[in-house]
């Protein structure tokens, strides 16, 4: 372990060093960074101009090379040749199949423009008035153009298709001409990419229009004919930008090694002292490493340098907390982990450390029981000062931010909703760890104080510390949760802290208490986060109710009203720029309204409104209009000219059913000798409409997005006069009449005169707020929002819930690698593995549901919106038949003014194309401004005038909204005169309000659905694991031997079955081991007996024998007969002896003797045993000695016993003459002792079996005495073995340890 | 060691100990909560737009930043839009004017006189080497009988 250490220390230090010193030289490079510039400026300002110039000729050359591209895959379709040589109706029908048959870009456009510079055939929107002036005279066979039209600068990219000159232009947008809003048309700038590239202003103009300022340097872009077609400005960088610009990324790099080596260093340094010392310090300075860490990627903006855009945007969220450490929910989501983390090491030291344990003990031994309860009213108090913390931090959450956190069409969270509940999570679990440390340590103090009673314990200090609630509060004054809240932390907190005692108790082990209790400490993280996090957006929301209430009372709003008047001083200078001021007749020509009015910051910001100009004689000359009716324009202009110039004249138009106000104001015009010429008009709407007609108004401003559930739920502005309701935009909330004196009397006394509601309007339930207009007293402004019932809140505690469990998910995937890392493979008993198939059971449907319920949703939707729009075009084109009867009447009559009278009697917004050019319109200005193409979509031009199509729906588009337009062709006496179009917009409101809404009903039920299946499925793994979980205990027992073990069981399923059969078969197993164990008792004692016999004869072989060798002797009457008798009378004594102790020894305890081990001379043994043998006929015996004498240490009588048993063998092997040969030898530590015979030999398949007990060919005998030998030798630690050849003899080998 | 963790710990968890109503923010960037019963005084108009000017001209945000209101109308030319919190507005003019130097800056037009007092001027500033500017429009509206800025444009 410490050399592990070592080993990690060590590349810890090396990467630390390698970092400071990485930020050494680049602080020393940056320092010679300006001279350096200076030096080569001029050199390098002429290679940066020559690489600028390429680039940008290289960004203009790709473009006009996939312009072109797509020409040649048009042009060698030969069908497009084929149709120009077809004449009439099938030749254009071909013409537009083929074009449009190519997938375009948005703005990208294809023309097949006839030899009079007419439009054939094309896909996309129109690129000129004339496409004649873009062809130009005797254009040549390629070419390549730009040309302004309108709003915009194209790029076309045009070629001759046939010999009768027609020709085939691509073209797109290179640049906006106007900086005009995104919300009218969207943002197409080549000059603008290319200034962001290379970090320099690049300006693009057309020859001729524009004339560069002399610091620019000019980069023409030419054709093949040496023709400029279009020339890039750049505004060159300053030494100075330069030098900054490169100090910046140096700094920035210098940060980033500062970043790595606080973690190489926090590193190396927790791994040294956590080597040194085994106390606190370890932890304490692991949670000090992480905050240096934290603060040091603060300080050096890491990881936000690296990663622009949301997350470290302080526009989702900010909060100047201490050392901007949650500047951004970037940082905020760095610091939360980085206190989790340390609270969790604090946690888990203090309790799962023998040092926790031993502080209390400490404590609790110092002080008597009254300190203890002194103590624990400190903790109370403390761990409630830390909750109001947390409870503050929540509301900086919500109030700090402008993230929506729930989107009800939305079946997950979105990204920055995520982060921020993950921040919820991981701050309740620091708080939980943090008030669970001090709880135990209380308890515990306790606990020594009152060592005997346990429940006593719980009762008195759950008591206690829920007592210190309300005592709190009184202290703090100023209280920022709930009673509830905090009655719910303590509780959890309790809760907590009995767990972990059980866990404890029960020593289910450390890795096991540590994920239980993160589980815990998750879970109720997320039941005590949450809902206080709702609280909060509850609180937010009605805050800003009372934002937009106020702002409707005002009498007028001072950045509208400034808009208005810059507006007009900007016109005024514009115009004074733009013409000699007697050409402000031919303003509608050249669309000078709408000129000057992108110039204002009505343009720019998108705001409907309208400019008018007028000349001299106060006739109207130009207007240009944007999302304001006639009427509207008409009121506020007459307003406008009964006052003062140059100044803002106001009017409400509650009473119209509409809400806000309108603005206007209007000023003279003077040429520059002070002359007057003419006057123009300014007008503003309040409301936030598109284009489309009856557009349900909301408020202009920002707020219509963060009402949480504004799409699912109604808001409804009333205004009351002298308590009567005047005004009210509610269709389903409208309330009564009379304001009722209840509410009179409250707003009276309400502070700021402000009053909220609960009320119930025509069935709803509302929140309701009251707002007296304090400019205007008898006024009073009213908004209600809808509230949601319950299914909203389930659904939306559903989706936060799934970070909850993605947050458990990251938790065991890492608890999961740590003990695969230790060899430990962790596994899934079967109650889990039943859990977690509940669990996936219930949440696959869930996921089925949500792909097939917004498919569902949108094509029911889209249907909707094709039976409108087919129904408005049946309506239109009926109402228009009625008027016209030929064809002058149709171009005659259908005019603006016609159109705006019928869009206005139908609330429909349409247009009327003659000959796929716009004819007229009731949104006209949008055309004549340019943001409406005013040539009629290609493919409704194919299937309506072409086609004679009915009806044709297509999608178009509008600055960055998209939406549909239905089209129906005009006949008069059949043919076709022109064609209807009618948009349609705001289905995606209606598309997200009904996916809402679906969403609400099923997942939110089936959030209840959800909950109860895990709950039931929990609930049911445990039951159906008992059982399993009983066996396998009992089976444990059994592998332990005792077999007295049953598994109690009732049921009659196959897990009754199973238990019953484990019973039976243990029952059986204990019967048949106890038959086993007397068998194997009967089969000692036989065994015994069996050795007993056998040593009993091994002494009584040479008894037998040497009576027998006397008996012969003194037949004989040898010579030596009294020698003999003394010998053998001697052995016959020794061999009583050895009986006896055997004798002595089996009476004893029926055991065999003991070995007795001494040191002998194998030659002499063996020796003195053949001397036993020597007198019986027909056997010689040769023994060989062993050189140099061999001893070993051996039982004496035990050794004899072997070599008796083995030269008996033999002997019975000869039968009737033989040899029987004996020899000693050394090797190494080895006694070697050879016993060989002359006899038959021993045939192989009884060779194997000689030393098994019992075994023997012979009639007599026990066929012990091999199976003694071998064990007897093998007690002394040697090898018996046998090797015999037939007809030649066996040779056993004895082998000895020396 | 022990007590020094303890007291780091302890003036962690004071810092969290926030009040946001009212609200007031001090040069150190840290937000203290005054008494319950105090009441902060406002500066007069004229004032709170030399403030702004000042801390503008020097790249100060907290030189104005007691002055925000509770809520704060921001439209910003970088592209975002909305209502802020006054602890968020003050964030993100920070990083706002934090990357752009100023060049110069001045209100020049002051507009005191009625319920709806604003000041706008020309801000002038270098960003990535290129000299760009701005328009700044700032209004007052009244927040418990005391002016604050309401509304923060930058376009």
């Amino acid at each position: 372990m410490r050399d592990r250490i070592i080993r990690n220390v060590r590349p810890a230090l090396w990467g630390f060093f390698v970092c400071v010193a990485l930020a050494g030289a680049l602080c020393a490079i940056r320092i010679f960074i300006p001279s350096y510039i200076s030096h080569r400026w001029d050199a390098e300002r002429s290679i940066r101009r020559s690489q600028n110039e390429q680039i940008i000729r290289n960004a203009f050359q790709s473009r006009v090379e996939q312009l072109t591209e797509i020409l040649e895959n048009v042009s060698v379709d030969t069908s497009l040749a084929a149709s120009i040589n077809l004449n009439g109706v099938p030749a254009a029908l071909k013409a537009f199949h083929t074009l449009n048959f190519y997938r375009l870009h948005d703005d990208q456009t294809l023309d097949l423009v006839d030899p009079q510079g007419n439009p054939f055939a094309w896909n996309g929107p129109s690129i000129a008035h004339r496409y004649a002036e873009v062809l130009g005279q005797n254009p040549p066979e390629q070419f390549v153009r730009v040309t302004q039209n309108g709003l915009r600068t194209y790029l076309t990219v045009g070629r001759c298709l046939t010999s009768d000159k027609y020709y085939l232009m691509a073209s797109e947008p290179l640049e906006l001409n106007s900086p005009i809003s995104n919300r009218f048309v969207q943002k197409v700038s080549l000059s603008e990419d290319l200034s962001q590239k290379l970090k320099v202003k690049v300006t693009l103009r057309i020859p001729q229009t524009t004339q560069p300022n002399q610091e620019e340097l000019v980069i023409p872009i030419v054709d093949r004919e040496g023709n400029t077609i279009v020339e890039f400005s750049i505004e060159e960088k300053t030494i100075e930008s330069e030098i900054a610009s490169i100090v910046e990324v140096y700094s920035m790099l210098i940060g980033f090694c500062f970043a790595f080596g606080s973690i190489f260093l926090a590193y190396a340094g927790t791994l040294w002292i956590a080597r040194i010392r085994k106390d606190w310090i370890p932890t304490a300075v692991s949670i000090l490493s992480l905050w240096l860490v934290r603060l040091v990627w603060r300080e050096m903006e890491f990881p936000a340098t690296i990663i622009n855009g949301w997350l470290f945007n302080p526009n989702l969220y900010a909060s100047p907390f201490v050392f901007g450490l949650s500047s951004s929910l970037g940082e905020l989501i760095l610091s939360m982990v980085t206190l989790a983390i340390s609270t969790w090491l604090f946690f888990t030291h203090m309790i799962f450390n023998t040092q926790g344990e031993e502080v209390i003990a400490r404590l609790g031994s110092r002080v008597k029981r009254i300190g203890a309860f002194i103590i624990l009213f400190v903790i109370a108090l403390f761990i409630l000062w830390i909750f109001r913390g947390f409870s503050e931090a929540l509301r900086s959450f919500v109030f700090d931010s402008t993230i929506r956190f729930n989107n009800p069409s939305e079946i997950l969270l979105d990204g920055t909703s995520a982060i921020m509940h993950l921040n919820v999570l991981l701050l309740g679990v620091s708080l939980l760890c943090v008030s669970t440390v001090f709880l135990w340590m209380g308890r515990k103090i306790l606990s020594i104080q009152f060592p005997s009673s346990e429940l006593k314990i719980r009762i008195l200090y759950i008591v206690f510390l829920l007592l210190c609630i309300p005592l709190f509060s009184w202290i703090d004054g100023t209280p920022q949760s709930q009673f509830f809240n905090a009655f719910l932390f303590i509780t959890f907190s309790v809760v907590l802290v009995e767990l972990l005692s059980r866990w404890d108790n029960s020593k289910i082990g450390v890795p096991s208490t540590k994920w239980r209790t993160v589980v815990s400490m998750v879970l109720g993280s997320f039941l005590l986060g949450v809902p206080m996090i709702h609280q909060r957006l509850q609180q937010r929301e009605c805050r800003e109710v009372e934002v937009v209430a106020k702002e409707l009372s005002r009498p007028s709003d001072n950045w509208l009203t400034y808009v208005v008047l810059d507006g007009i001083r900007t016109s005024v200078e514009g115009l004074k720029d733009e013409f000699i001021t007697n050409d402000i007749a031919e303003a509608k020509k050249t669309n000078l309204a709408f000129v000057l009015w992108t110039k204002t910051l009505l343009g720019k910001e998108g705001y409907n409104s309208a400019l008018v100009l007028y000349d001299q004689k106060g006739d109207e000359v130009d207007r240009f209009v944007v999302g304001m009716s006639k009427p509207e324009q008409q009121e506020i202009l007459t307003r406008v000219f009964e006052g003062e110039e140059n100044s803002v004249h106001i009017i409400g138009r509650t009473g119209q059913k509409t809400l806000g106000k309108l603005y206007g104001a209007w000023i003279t015009v003077r040429d520059s000798n002070e002359k007057f010429v003419g006057s123009l008009a300014l007008l503003l709407s309040e409301h936030q409409k598109t284009f489309i007609h009856d557009q349900e108004t909301e408020p202009l401003r920002q707020f219509g997005d963060r009402f949480e559930n504004d799409i699912v739920r109604e808001i409804a502005f009333h205004e009351f006069q002298m308590d009567t309701l005047i005004f009210s935009t509610g269709s389903k909330l409208t309330p009564d009449r009379f304001l009722s004196s209840t509410i009179e009397a409250e707003l009276q006394k309400a502070p700021n005169a402000i009053l909220w509601k609960d009320m119930r309007i025509n069935g709803y339930e509302t929140q309701t707020v009251f707002l007296r207009d304090m400019n205007s007293p008898e006024k009073i402004v009213s908004i209600s929002l809808e509230r949601l019932d319950v299914r909203w809140e389930l659904f939306s505690y559903l989706k936060e819930f799934f970070i909850c469990l993605g947050v458990l998910a990251a938790v065991g995937m890492y608890a999961f690698i740590r003990r695969r890392d230790r060899g430990v493979l962790p596994t899934l008993g079967f109650k889990g593995k039943l859990f977690l198939g509940f669990a996936c059971i219930t949440l696959l449907p869930l996921a089925v549901l949500s792909y097939y319920n917004k498919q569902l949703v949108a094509e029911r939707v889209q249907e909707q919106v094709e039976t409108t729009l087919y129904r408005e075009l049946s309506q239109l084109q009926d109402r228009i038949s009625t008027y016209i009867t030929d064809e002058e009447d149709f171009v005659l009559g259908v005019d603006d003014d016609f159109c705006e009278a019928l869009a206005s009697e139908y609330s429909i917004d349409f247009s009327v194309y003659r000959n796929a050019s716009i004819q007229a319109s009731s949104r006209s200005e949008l055309y004549r401004a340019g943001l409406l193409d005013g040539r009629l979509n290609g493919e409704a031009f194919t299937s309506s005038v072409l086609g004679r199509k009915s009806y044709f729906l297509t999608k178009e588009k509008i600055g960055s909204v998209e939406y549909a337009v239905g089209y129906a062709p005009i006949s008069i006496a059949g043919s076709i005169v022109g064609v209807l179009a009618i948009p349609t917009l705001n289905r995606e409101k209606e598309i997200e309000s009904e996916l809402a809404q679906r969403n609400a009903y099923v997942f939110g039920a089936y959030a209840i659905v959800f909950g109860i299946a895990l709950v039931g499925g929990g609930l049911l793994a445990l039951r159906f694991a008992r059982p399993l979980r009983l066996l396998t205990l009992a089976a444990k027992d059994v592998s332990e031997g005792n077999l007295a073990v049953r598994v109690e069981t009732h049921s009659r399923d196959e897990i009754g079955i199973l238990a019953r059969s484990f019973n039976e078969m243990v029952f059986k197993l204990q019967k048949s081991r106890e038959e086993l164990s007397k068998h194997e008792r009967e089969s000692a004692w036989k065994e015994m007996a069996k050795q007993v016999a056998h040593e009993i004869r091994n002494p009584l072989t040479p008894i037998k024998l040497s009576i027998q060798h006397v008996r012969q002797a003194f037949k004989d009457k040898a010579p030596d007969r009294e020698e003999i008798l003394q010998r053998v009378t001697q052995t016959v004594i020794d061999q009583i002896e050895v009986l006896s102790r055997i004798a002595s020894e089996f009476s004893s305890f029926a055991k065999m003797p003991e070995s007795k081990f001494e040191r002998l001379n194998i030659d002499d043994l063996l020796k003195e045993t053949i001397n036993l043998f020597r007198e019986i006929q027909g056997v010689s015996f040769i023994h060989t000695l062993a050189s140099p004498m061999v001893m070993i240490v051996a039982d004496r009588d035990q050794l004899r016993g072997v070599f008796i048993n083995i030269i008996r063998n033999a002997i019975q092997a000869i039968q009737k003459a033989g040899t029987i040969t004996a020899e000693t030898s050394l090797e190494k530590h080895t006694c070697i002792i050879k016993i060989s015979d002359t006899g038959p030999g021993i045939p192989e398949e009884i060779r194997t079996r000689i030393f098994e007990p019992n075994f023997s060919t012979k009639t007599e005998g026990m066929g012990l005495g091999l199976a003694i030998a071998r064990r007897v030798i093998e007690d002394h630690g040697g090898t018996i073995s046998c090797s015999s050849e037939r007809g030649k003899g066996t040779t056993f080998e004895i082998r000895l340890p020396v | 060691m022990k007590w020094f963790l303890v007291i780091l710990l302890m003036s962690f968890i004071s810092e969290a100990q926030v009040k946001t109503q009212p609200v007031t923010i001090q040069a150190d960037d840290t937000l203290v909560t005054p008494s319950v019963h105090s009441v902060v005084q406002r500066s007069p108009i004229a004032e709170i737009f030399q403030n702004v000017e000042h801390g503008l001209q020097n790249n100060a945000v907290d030189k104005f930043k007691k002055e925000l209101g509770e809520i704060v109308s921001m439209t910003i030319s970088s592209g975002d839009h909305g209502y802020y919190s006054a602890n968020q507005a003050v964030l993100v003019l920070v990083g706002y004017f934090s990357e752009r130097r100023l060049v110069s800056f001045k209100f020049s037009r002051i507009h005191e006189k009625d319920s709806a007092p604003y000041a706008t001027g020309r801000f002038i500033y270098v960003q990535k080497g290129m000299q760009k500017s701005a328009q700044v429009y700032v209004s007052l509206t009244q927040q418990d009988s005391q002016w604050v800025i309401s509304q923060f444009n930058i376009y």
